[in-house]
């Protein structure tokens, strides 16, 4: 009994230790209480999200939404280019069945839809797109206040929160 | 009742150690979960118009609110299909999956849908081009052959079915071989027993109710094919 508990005891120490080094090193991946990430980023190894939104009829609020995220982090978005591999497809459906005004695939691809986006003001459409790259930068949704870039439904809100930040510092932590 | 607390402590510091351990493993770059074989989950995250949760308002979205169950699984079909090349330059190919059902609606919850012959449905999700991974949004689910669902549906222009969301009720007991032994009178007493445990069900109920007291969501509407005509059956 009493050479168990001490085997736990070193067991609790050794766990202990490599949990210490793996959440230094992950920093992110095993997150905290005040962010909101996913378990996935599109983000490559050299810290950058290539975009390319040739075939989306949004790519102006694209440009937009990129600069705003950037203006945090400089230089984290990029449009696509030939001499860069795209991290991230942005393109544009049309499902008036379905009731998502945007969707974001750790597959790589970003689904724009139109028949839904259309009805809504400019400022809900950055509102999408913020919404959607920031899922690409491996965010999550934050429904703590719907001034959240990340908060689960639409709004007319263009301006990143400091929650907003917040996740994504811890994101970027682990590109 | 100290020891039994940092029992579940210490319990609680090996999942998080071991949870950090497969992030390590997996790499500081996309990690999915895994499911059973070999496929791995890829979960899209979606930003709804509605709350997806509120049953009320997932009926008033869509067309259709039935009961069916699932005949059979179809292949998918792709949308928006480009080249994705990784950064070691392997190239593959990626799209949209929508995978097609064959389901019989045993009971019309919102709308009239033809019942008892099936019908085809879709859903977007399934296995990706590569047939890697089960693409699906978080907290979505894919229906499965020879069980029981409430779907929810809306109508194309094209008068084709599109499966926002199901939920699952029960498998079926009336698998083919259990058919193939019944008398047709037995038959069916087991399909209106089956309907009535299906009936039974917490998500049924739910949708029952929502659909008396649906919220209203205002968008262009189409009329499925499958839609039951009275005036031909008069
Ligand atoms: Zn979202």
């Amino acid at each position: 009994m009493r050479s168990r508990r001490k085997l736990q005891r070193i067991a609790i120490i050794l766990l202990s230790a490599l949990t210490l080094v793996v959440v230094g090193f992950v920093g992110a991946g095993c997150t905290t209480s005040n962010d909101y990430l996913l378990s996935w980023h599109l983000v490559d190894s050299g810290k950058h999200c290539d975009w390319d939104a040739n075939q989306s009829k949004y790519e102006s609020y694209v440009v937009s939404g990129a600069k705003t995220w950037n203006a945090y982090k400089a230089g984290v978005f990029r449009p696509d280019s030939i001499s860069v591999v795209q991290d991230v497809r942005i393109s544009d459906v049309s499902e008036l069945g379905e009731s998502w005004l945007g969707e974001t695939s750790p597959l790589g691809y970003i689904n724009l839809n139109k028949a839904l986006l259309d009805e809504v003001s400019s400022n809900c459409k950055q509102n999408t797109v913020l919404h959607e790259l920031g899922h690409a930068l491996g965010l999550d949704h934050n429904d703590n206040a719907s001034t959240n870039i990340m908060y689960s439904y639409n709004t007319a809100v263009t301006a990143l929160s400091s929650s907003d930040k917040s996740s994504y510092d811890a994101s970027y932590a682990r590109y | 009742m100290r020891t039994k607390k940092s029992f579940s402590a210490k319990k609680k510091g090996i999942l998080i150690a071991a949870a950090c351990v497969l992030a390590l493993a997996v790499g500081s770059g996309i990690y999915f979960g895994v499911t059973k074989g070999g496929i791995t989950l890829a979960p899209a995250v979606r930003s709804y118009v509605i709350n997806i949760n509120n049953a009320e308002e997932v009926a008033g979205f869509v067309d259709y609110v039935f009961v069916g169950r699932v005949e059979k699984q179809m292949d998918a079909r792709y949308e928006d299909v480009f080249e994705r090349e990784s950064e070691d330059g392997e190239k593959t190919l990626v799209g949209a999956p929508y995978t097609l059902y064959e389901v019989t609606v045993l009971e019309n919850l919102k709308g009239n849908l033809k019942v008892n012959e099936p019908i085809r449905i879709e859903k977007e999700g399934g296995i990706s081009m590569d047939g890697k991974f089960l693409s699906v949004a978080e907290g979505d689910s894919l229906p499965e052959e020879g069980s029981l669902f409430v779907f929810a549906v809306s109508a194309g222009a094209d008068g084709s079915l599109l499966a926002n969301h199901n939920y699952k009720l029960m498998k079926t007991k009336l698998t083919e071989k259990a058919i193939g032994k019944m008398q047709p009178e037995q038959l069916q007493k087991a399909m209106q027993a089956e309907l009535e445990e299906a009936e039974a069900q917490a998500d049924y109920k739910r949708f029952a109710e929502a659909c008396k007291n649906e919220v209203p969501f205002a968008r262009e509407r189409y009329t499925a094919s499958a839609e039951w005509l009275e005036a031909a059956t008069q």
